[in-house]
């Protein structure tokens, strides 16, 4: 169904009128909520003021008292409030301005999710996400999270749909190669949950060692052009953590495919083929530092000559360091690199006008600094990072705002710069804001 | 004369010994004895609690929330650990508010001088196990707060007697109790890490519990009162269920509700683990083990 520009602006204030009424509605809720609590639990015996007659500080006034509240008596009795249904709903309002064109969108999301005991097979875990957008105005659902987990001494399974994540360096594509990549244009807001994909996975504990191995049946590859691979093929991964003082060394093994597809420039067709992996990861607590690495050597991963692919082995590394100046502030500073193994051979990756030349070796930096006000209700992220060789850039900032505990405004933005020479370039000086309101029940 | 004065002081001593037991005890070991107690509160200890923190103001002579408050339930156990039992580590899961349902926090606490807690949290978003760098040994900075509340490891702390020095003002009569009020002083090695320069606390001198506090910052204005209520005797152990503390300076306070807990209770020490953060086979095998123990 397609509307006129004189529907579009009237199911536009319609929208808004919704949006204004449903604010309200969780506003007067809030207050209710925030009046029961004030005055039939919170103080239920009210605390009185005295003052200090036997001892020398009267110059302060003495608040005295006890706030009491109705004991539940053993509230420890097994239930668990993880066995209820949880729900959110969140209004999200995704905008981006791009050097040739920019876009308005918003959606309604409930997001529905739970976590049942199911006896003696284990526990579920389910999620699902409803959506309805602005523009196509139809219902969407989204499974999230879909997997089921136990445990027997020191065996551990679980198989599913669930996010995995290895490597230690946060937001770094060293070692956390197993989710679906994100595209930066993927729309979403602070706290929303990550895509997960098919899994399985066992898990041994033993003393201060943790083995586990994964497989999947699928290959999940985002292809932005056609592709030429199959979607089957399994893959399979290792990892063994050990703990050391202060901190864990992780070892890696794995038979995978990328997650995004390399595009061939002779024929135009994107390629997802098989590839090794080694690693390491590690991190440790020095001081007031947290300092995190992932290395690994990615073996028979393809890359596009003039006439067509060909195998390369690369080396990726990264290296990651937070520091906490305070209790609520935090700095953080990564660096990633990769180093192909042929630096002599020419090759070639997709740009927005035609091939560019790819590089042998690559180097991009992060860094941030994180903020919780003293009474967690807001939080804020800045970060600024890019290519070393300066090809592109960008500001980037995310924020959440606790109203209530069942209320929160969340929002994020983002600033792209990039020259001719980087693959980004289609979105030189682009900008994304995005703004939430979520609702949890 | 010499035979008289010689009287009034045996007389004088005799009264001394049999009106109070205490007088016979110096600060120091008034705290040695909260200490212990507070020691045996957190040994083997399964408990719920609720954390409720709101902007204060006073009205009518009450403190009353000026917003609605923010409310945390958690679920903890906690056990004493290391070789004169003076470490302790401790496992909590937030079970409300629904925003942050589910999150796990694993902490080691450690005696030692210069030892640095430990804290891990699991990150559900991601599926991981976060180490959180510590902030909190640096001369200036801040204590940690617990679960953005008003209460911080600073005001938690048992143990380290001998960081401070202590000094017994006088003993009163407090809510129908017998108190000492002392004086704690943190000695120089502690006074660059602590807000305060002094505090001051009203033990009870037969539940052996502190019943109130006020603490001072470096130039002697008080900034925080500590107060408790509910106090019961539970398996011969004195406790406050309920302890609230006031943030003077920004007008807000935490009370904390101690809404259930079991002591002495059998914990499998591999319940304090980050597998219990990830595993929820494992944790919940475990906290029902520990759950019959209360039936």
């Amino acid at each position: 169904m397609t509307y006129g520009p004189k529907q579009n602006k009237i199911l536009t204030i319609c929208f808004q009128q919704f949006l204004r009424v449903f604010v309200l509605t969780l506003s007067f809720a809030v207050w209710a909520f925030s009046e029961e609590i004030l005055e039939d639990d919170f103080f239920e015996d009210d605390i009185e003021l005295e003052l200090e007659e036997d001892f020398d500080h009267s110059e302060v006034i003495e608040l005295e008292g006890v706030i009491s509240e109705e004991f539940q008596g053993q509230v420890n009795s097994g239930e668990s409030a993880f066995d209820l249904i949880q729900s959110s709903i969140t209004f999200g309002n995704f905008n981006s301005y791009l050097s040739s064109s920019s876009s308005s969108e918003s959606k309604l999301i409930l997001s529905m999710s739970s976590s049942p005991e199911i006896a003696k097979i284990g526990f579920l875990d389910i999620s699902v996400n409803f959506e309805i957008d602005s523009k196509n105005k139809e219902v969407s659902n989204d499974l999230m999270l879909l997997n089921i987990q136990n445990s027997l001494e020191n065996l551990r399974w679980k198989l599913g749909k669930y996010r995995k994540t290895w490597g230690d360096v946060d937001g770094t594509s060293v070692l956390d190669v197993i989710n679906p990549a994100e595209s930066i244009l993927s729309q979403s807001l602070p706290g929303m949950e990550l895509s997960s994909r098919w899994l399985g996975e066992t898990s041994v504990f033993i003393a201060n060692n943790t083995s586990e191995i994964f497989f999947s049946f699928n290959r999940d590859t985002l292809h932005a052009v056609n592709s030429v691979s199959e979607d089957s093929g399994s893959e399979i991964g290792f990892k063994s953590s050990f703990d050391i003082e202060r901190g864990q060394l992780n070892f890696y093994l794995g038979s995978l495919f990328p997650r995004v597809g390399v595009i061939n420039v002779a024929s135009g067709l994107s390629d997802s083929s098989r590839y090794n992996l080694v690693g390491i990861s590690a991190h440790k607590e020095i001081e007031n530092y947290l300092v995190k690495f992932d290395l690994a050597k990615k073996i028979n991963l393809k890359r596009s000559t003039a006439s067509g692919l060909v195998k390369d082995d690369r080396t990726d590394a990264a290296l990651g360091i937070e520091y906490a100046p305070s209790t609520y502030d935090q700095l953080s500073l990564t660096l990633e690199g990769s180093l192909w193994d042929d630096s002599a051979g020419v090759y070639y990756i997709p740009g927005s006008s035609g091939a560019l030349l790819e590089e042998t070796e690559s180097l991009s930096y992060n860094v941030a600094y994180s903020r919780n006000t003293v009474d967690e209700k807001l939080n804020a992220t800045i970060s600024v990072g890019g290519n070393m060789n300066g090809s592109s850039s960008y500001l980037a900032g995310e924020s959440t705002y606790s109203i209530s505990d069942y209320t929160k405004i969340k929002a994020n933005i983002l600033l792209l710069e990039a020259k001719p020479n980087d693959p980004s370039y289609s979105y030189d000086n682009s900008k994304w804001i995005n703004l939430g309101f979520t609702r949890y029940f | 004369m010499i035979k008289k004065l010689r009287n009034f002081i045996l007389l004088n001593l005799v009264f001394c010994v049999f009106s109070g037991t205490s007088f016979a005890k110096t600060a120091r070991e008034i705290m040695e004895m909260v200490d212990a107690n507070s020691r045996e509160r957190n040994e083997s200890v399964f408990s719920l609690l609720k954390i409720s923190t709101c902007k204060y103001g006073i009205k009518d002579q009450k403190v009353k929330c000026s917003q609605a408050p923010t409310i945390k339930t958690i679920e903890s156990v906690a056990i004493n650990t290391g070789p004169s039992g003076k470490d302790n580590q401790s496992i909590a899961f937030i079970l409300e508010p629904p925003a942050e349902r589910g999150v796990g926090m694993l902490v080691y606490t450690y005696d030692e001088i210069g030892k640095d807690n430990e804290t891990w949290l699991y990150l559900s978003a991601l599926g991981k196990v976060k180490r959180i760098v510590s902030s909190n040994s640096d001369a200036d900075a801040e204590p940690v707060a617990i679960f953005g509340s008003e209460f911080t490891n600073e005001d938690q702390e048992t143990g380290k007697l001998n960081d401070y020095d202590f000094k017994l003002l006088k003993e009163a009569n407090y809510k129908s109790s017998r108190v000492a009020i002392i004086e704690q002083t943190p000695k120089p090695n502690i006074a660059i890490k602590s807000r305060y320069s002094k505090s001051l606390l009203w033990v009870d001198l037969d539940k052996e519990i502190v019943v109130k506090a006020k603490m001072y910052d470096k130039r002697g204005a008080e900034i925080r009162r500590l107060l408790v209520g509910k106090i019961e005797k539970l398996n011969d152990i004195w406790l406050a269920r309920s302890t609230t503390i006031l943030n003077l300076n920004a007008k807000r306070l935490s009370n904390m509700m101690l809404v259930s807990i079991n002591f002495g209770m059998e914990i499998n020490s591999d319940l304090l683990s980050k597998r219990s953060l990830t595993d929820k086979a494992f944790r919940k095998k475990h906290l029902d083990d520990i759950r019959a123990q209360t039936e």
